[in-house]
């Protein structure tokens, strides 16, 4: 961890702040985890159900605003930006892939630049990359 | 935060945030039409850490609002919990400058080809994220911010990517082998790994075992994407 001051947002993590930890850092680790695998296997549901019409799709599309990031989703508590370029304005969906992948390494380079000081980023501990059993899984988490 | 790729798409995962429309205090949500610089305290924020990874204040939209940081970012101060927040960072890093062929030219390619980070630490003056954008067109200083975001373009490809090929050359074989290594010494130097044919090019010809690892890179990179 870095010295910086972190504020989590997540419930679960503000559920436990006043209780009194052996170890906090391990439950953290807990919520990180549940995190990812949540993220994954939404994410799987998601797009496995690309194609399908959006009455039958076991997640819905949400209306939430915003232009350049595509279809959003929301699904326990998770908000999902599906990276397809569906207003034409990156040329083709590798590049609006391209730019998704942007996010998250703005979102390290200002945790890294100590902005998180007193900031309540959407979840931040530090970066870490996993390659899940799957080879078409790419999991690259910050959070 | 999470990027997944699955089956050949990408979803960005993020929890959500209890913020709207109402509650913005820095940036822009429509695009660089209404900008906001309402809470002093996340001013202060934005402007040092921007100023802490080499990025400069500039104008941005009709009224000239001064921010740090890409015009598009969102700042919000929520009414719930009274925290801030921030989203929408995509654009943090400055463009790179257009240099490839007609498609390119076509092409908003200031939406997903950005500088490296390590690029812009190094530059001798600090870089605007919105250069070469619309969203700094009332900016009074901007030919001064785009010629900033060009020269250091220009630097990457004529300084930094020569002498990285040179170093590369006399780099152990074992490191060059690992794709891991390659790539992070390649962004270590603030090479984007879209220029892995440039330093192909760049090495001398008896350097084959670094061409042969380079080329590699790029076979395996163009595969993940046909």
């Amino acid at each position: 961890m870095t010295n910086a001051k972190i504020l989590f947002t997540n419930p679960v993590f503000e559920a436990q702040k006043g209780a009194d930890w052996s170890d906090p850092f391990s439950k953290l680790s807990q919520l990180a985890e549940d995190f990812t695998y949540a993220s994954k296997l939404y994410a799987k549901v998601i797009i496995s159900e690309l194609h399908v019409p959006v009455d039958s799709k076991t997640i819905r599309p949400t209306k939430i605003g915003g232009i350049a990031g595509g279809d959003k989703y929301i699904c326990g508590g998770i908000l999902f930006k599906f990276a397809l370029d569906v207003r034409g304005l990156y040329g083709g969906d590798e590049y609006a892939m391209k730019a998704a992948s942007h996010e998250l390494k703005g979102l390290q380079c200002l945790f890294q630049a100590g902005i998180s000081l007193d900031l309540a980023f959407p979840y931040v501990t530090n970066p870490s990359h996993c390659q899940v059993g799957n080879p078409l899984i790419n999991f690259t988490h910050l959070g | 935060m999470s990027v997944i790729d699955y089956r050949g798409y990408r979803v960005v995962a993020m929890s959500v945030l209890p913020i709207s429309s109402s509650t913005i205090v820095y940036g822009s949500s429509d695009a660089g039409i209404t900008v906001h610089t309402k809470d002093p305290e996340l001013n202060k924020r934005m402007a040092m850490a921007a100023t802490s990874i080499n990025l400069k204040a500039h104008k941005v939209g009709p009224k000239n609002v001064e921010v740090f940081g890409p015009g598009d970012i969102e700042g919000h101060k929520s009414e719930s919990d009274g925290k801030y927040y921030l989203v929408d960072y995509a654009r943090l890093m400055p463009p790179q400058v257009k240099i490839s062929g007609a498609e390119s030219l076509k092409q908003q390619t200031h939406l997903f080809q950005l500088l490296r980070p390590e690029l812009v630490l190094s530059n001798s003056v600090p870089l605007s994220s919105d250069a070469l954008t619309g969203l700094s067109k009332f900016d009074p200083d901007r030919l001064v911010h785009n010629g900033e975001v060009q020269d250091a373009s220009t630097r990457l490809f004529e300084k930094i990517i020569p002498q990285f090929a040179q170093k590369l050359a006399k780099t152990e074989e074992e490191t060059i082998k690992a794709s891991t290594e390659l790539c992070s010494m390649i962004h270590s130097a603030g090479i984007n790994l879209r220029h892995l044919g440039l330093i192909w090019m760049a090495l001398p010809a008896e350097a084959k075992r670094c061409k042969s690892a380079l080329l590699t890179e790029m076979v395996a990179r163009i595969h993940n994407s046909v």
